[in-house]
């Protein structure tokens, strides 16, 4: 298991490696000059001897693979850069956002759990009922809604018709617990529809795959009652490919801040990711990919060491392979 | 009144839920392509409509709003932008948005009052000679950290800015100019070639002008990075907050000594929020819920909504905008006068002013409107003219099929101004092909690279002297692919050297002659530049570049 543990951890730096030289080639070859990005349209005032200036004082004129190790061999001594776009700091910009898609994220999740794991259940005990088929539906609709449309749904209903909340920004929960919900509400119901169906998919399979093993035949045998079996001996032993659903399903979490984010003008890593795409800020862009793959990374690793501890069968294999 | 159109009658309820989905699918599209920018609204520019060569005054809105009243103090104004602030260095600011919030805390050294240059942070000037001028600080002037307010502070700020490492979108216009600190309080330019319209770049910040001033005690103490995040100049309000992606906030500053015409103090509001909302159907939610009280970059196809609402109105800055089809001039076929003549008949101008406009703007007639005192009603203009039109393609000897390129932006009403331009060219048997690109990749392809016949270009139009305007459409410096204007350049610096404003009108005349003749632009639309707000919000007023707001004397009942 240590073995294995230490052999993921050695493989996340070639990872990161290929994901953010994979992105700096693409981003350069994406048409657009960040200089002018950077100046707009007052592109039209400003003098070559500026622009030159300004292009060498960001270091654009170095060849591509040049650039791409100057950034590297700040990052490993723990700098960043800065902005193109703004020449803020952009560790100190990733740290400050860090909280924002943070709440967002966890929230979302939590709204995903909790509609996902409990409806996939009822769906898989309630097999061919019209509850089943409702539940179904609902799944499909979550996964294939695209979320900045559910959004506008959402703000149609929740703003324009009702007034009960706030279209946009954002309040830290520990600085106003109300507001933050108020403020979350739309967003995180956006993006936790959307997780929520995959996860209530794989719960109802899981635990569909379950109720059928001869241990829940002999719990019942035993009496006991339809609701211990259900959540004490199935729910549970079907938990770990949902566990697994969840970690995997945090790319696609991150994905979708950068939409809702934008949508609901909430300033997270997100919507810095969406600016430094129009603005073509490579460093901010780098900076904030390069954090997304590292959490998408580590929490993979976590879901499969959690697996080992939730099932002692695959900590014995991993102990067989290591 | 207003006769009830389409529009209105559609929208009479309010957003519908077609437009909501519409909206949704036109913001993931957004989100996807990554929007560019817009002047007669889009939703997100950094700087579609930055005011480039746009001048003059700001007062010259339409509100459509109840009568102001009596002005009230305090209470806090919402202010809602599409974007990030780029640099909150008021001398860096690249967005035409921009100015709405730097000069919250960094009052340009003049004003425009009607069209005409006004006193500021200056509080006298005088043209000594054509290559002097004296400007006059006013006395008891404080920088936010303390500091006062002196012409070495001007000298400073003026030097700063024509450092090419700071990119100071204006710098050109300070090629040439010397500043000394004669006295205290009095500094003087000299130049080495005469200026007559120098003056007007000091009565904006960046992007559009160079009138920001900035304490260089501040500044030399935290370098250029950092006084962006925290920059120290003087104005009505000060700085609370900076979230340049998020909320800032400014409060009153309570030693500003420039008062209301009526002579009030200022500013009336106790604090002013700017929150970046990047998506405008969400903004246009916020508004109609109460969550902002002023959305000043506001689409017209929006308006409906908003008159239907009787707590909102909508301030109105008509011909603000000019939409218009630059050209390649060198480039066969659009080298051909005859061919951009031929194109300058295709277009049924009032059949876009309607569309893109809903009847608040009207059809593009020249580079100016009436918002400058340049401006001359009886200049010449091209209206639809079918029979003329294919004359002109017969003479130019072009046949059915003709291949062209447009390039427009991703947001607002741009891709759809494309399509439209399309389908009316189609009928002249001209195949042209509309790409939607971001601002950098039409800076590249488009401006320097001259790698298209056409481009789809909207800005603000001239409000003031129309110097900066004219030059940036029709000078050699701006030309796609570079083409040489030798005829423009050479009265434009003729103007330069004439103080008269009766003469540089005729100047001016000579060059949009010269556009009429020649079709150096075909220009499609004049557009309103719109901000919805509550009704109980007063004292609006725009700024010269046309797509950002004055909010120093607003307040709100």
């Amino acid at each position: 298991m240590t073995s294995y543990v230490i052999r993921r951890i050695l493989q996340m730096p070639v990872v990161a490696l290929l994901v953010t030289f994979s992105l700096f080639v693409v981003m350069h070859a994406l048409p657009g000059d960040p200089i002018y990005a950077m100046i707009g349209e007052s592109e039209s005032t400003l003098d070559e001897e500026t622009i030159d200036r300004l292009r060498e004082d960001l270091g654009l004129n170095d060849p591509i693979v040049v650039q791409y190790f100057n950034w590297m061999g700040d990052v490993l001594r723990g700098d960043l850069g800065r902005s193109f776009r703004d020449r803020a700091d952009i560790s100190q910009q990733i740290i400050d956002r860090i909280p924002t898609t943070l709440q967002l994220a966890v929230l979302s999740l939590a709204v995903a759990v909790c509609i996902g794991v409990p409806a996939g259940t009822i769906a898989a005990v309630k097999r061919n009922s019209l509850i089943d088929v409702g539940v179904t539906l609902f799944a499909m609709f979550g996964i294939a809604v695209p979320n900045f449309w559910f959004s506008m749904l959402l703000i149609w209903l929740f703003v324009i018709t009702l007034d009960w909340l706030p279209a946009s920004g954002f309040v830290g929960i520990w600085e106003d617990p109300v507001a933050a919900m108020k403020h979350m509400a739309m967003p995180v119901t956006a993006l936790g529809l959307t997780l929520s169906g995959s996860i209530m998919r794989y719960t109802r399979s899981s635990v569909l795959e379950v109720l059928n093993q001869d241990y829940i035949r002999t719990a019942r045998a035993k009496g006991l009652a339809e609701t211990s079996v259900i959540v004490r001996h199935a729910l549970r032993n079907s938990l770990l490919p949902v566990v697994t659903i969840i970690g995997l399903q945090l790319g696609n979490l991150l994905a979708g801040s950068v939409i809702i984010e934008t949508m609901f003008a909430i300033p997270g890593l997100g919507r810095m990711a969406i600016t430094a795409i129009r603005g073509r800020d490579y460093p901010s862009l780098q900076g904030v990919v390069l954090l997304f793959t590292m959490v998408v990374l580590i929490v993979n690793l976590i879901t499969d060491m959690s697996y080992a501890l939730l099932d002692p069968r695959v900590r014995y294999s991993y102990g067989a392979t290591s | 009144m207003r006769s009830e159109n389409y529009w209105q009658r559609r929208n009479r309820k309010g957003i519908s839920r077609r437009r909501l989905i519409q909206a949704a699918g036109l913001a993931g599209a957004a989100m996807v392509l990554g929007a560019g920018p817009i002047a007669c609204g889009g939703d997100d520019d950094d700087a579609g409509s930055n005011g480039t060569g746009s001048n003059g005054a700001g007062n010259n809105s339409t509100p459509r709003s109840e009568a102001d009243g009596s002005p009230k103090r305090g209470g806090t104004l919402i202010v809602r932008r599409p974007s990030a602030t780029t640099f909150a260095d008021p001398h860096r600011s690249s967005s035409g948005y921009d100015p709405t919030v730097n000069h919250l805390y960094a009052a340009p050294l003049l004003s425009m009052q009607g069209g005409q240059l006004g006193p500021s942070l200056i509080e006298e000037w005088e043209q000594v000679d054509e290559t002097t001028v004296n400007l006059k600080l006013r006395s008891g002037l404080v920088f936010t950290d303390g500091t006062p307010v002196t012409a070495e502070a001007v000298k400073y700020s003026l030097e700063r800015q024509a450092d090419p490492a700071i990119g100071a979108p204006r710098r050109a216009v300070l090629k040439g100019v010397n500043v000394e600190a004669t006295e205290e309080l009095l500094a003087t330019l000299k130049f080495d070639q005469p200026n007559a319209t120098f003056l007007e770049s000091l009565a904006m910040n960046a992007p559009g002008g160079v009138g920001a001033l900035i304490s260089p005690t501040a500044h030399q103490q935290m370098g250029d990075d950092r006084f962006n995040e925290s920059p120290v100049s003087v104005g009505p309000f000060k700085i609370e907050k900076l979230a340049l992606d998020g909320e800032s906030v400014f409060v009153a500053n309570p030693d500003w000594p420039i008062t209301a015409p009526n002579g009030d103090k200022l500013p009336y509001l106790d604090r002013v929020i700017i929150k970046v909302i990047p998506e405008t159907a969400v903004a246009v939610a916020e508004l109609q819920s109460g969550g902002i009280d002023v959305d000043y970059v506001f689409l017209s196809e929006n308006v409906p909504q908003i008159e239907a609402q009787d707590d909102l109105a909508v301030n109105l800055n008509k011909g603000a905008i000019t939409q218009r089809i630059g050209i390649h001039l060198s480039k066969p076929p659009t080298d051909s006068v005859a061919f951009r003549k031929a194109l300058a008949y295709a277009f049924d101008r009032e059949e876009f002013a309607a569309v893109f406009t809903q009847g608040l703007g009207g059809p593009g007639r020249g580079p100016l409107t009436e918002l400058t005192w340049a401006y001359d009603p009886s200049a010449p203009t091209y209206s639809y003219d079918e029979k003329k039109a294919r004359e002109h393609l017969a003479q130019a000897g072009l046949a059915d099929g003709t291949k062209l390129n447009i390039n427009t932006y991703t947001s607002g009403v741009y891709p759809r101004i494309g399509e439209m331009i399309q389908a009316q060219l189609r009928k002249f048997g001209i195949d042209l092909t509309v790409d939607n690109l971001e601002v950098p990749v039409i800076v590249e392809k488009y401006r320097r690279n001259g790698e298209y016949w056409l481009g789809l270009e909207g800005g603000g139009a001239p409000q003031g002297d129309p110097y900066q305007y004219l030059e940036s459409n029709f000078g050699t410096s701006n030309q796609p692919g570079g083409t040489p204007m030798p005829e423009i350049d050479a009265l434009l610096e003729k103007a330069l050297r004439t103080f008269d404003n009766e003469e540089r009108k005729k100047i001016y005349g000579e060059i949009i002659q010269l556009d009429y003749d020649q079709v150096y632009k075909i220009w499609l639309i004049e557009a309103p530049t719109l901000a919805g707000h509550r009704k109980n919000v007063h004292g609006l007023e725009w700024l010269r570049s046309g797509s950002a707001m004055d909010l120093s004397a607003a307040w709100k009942s």
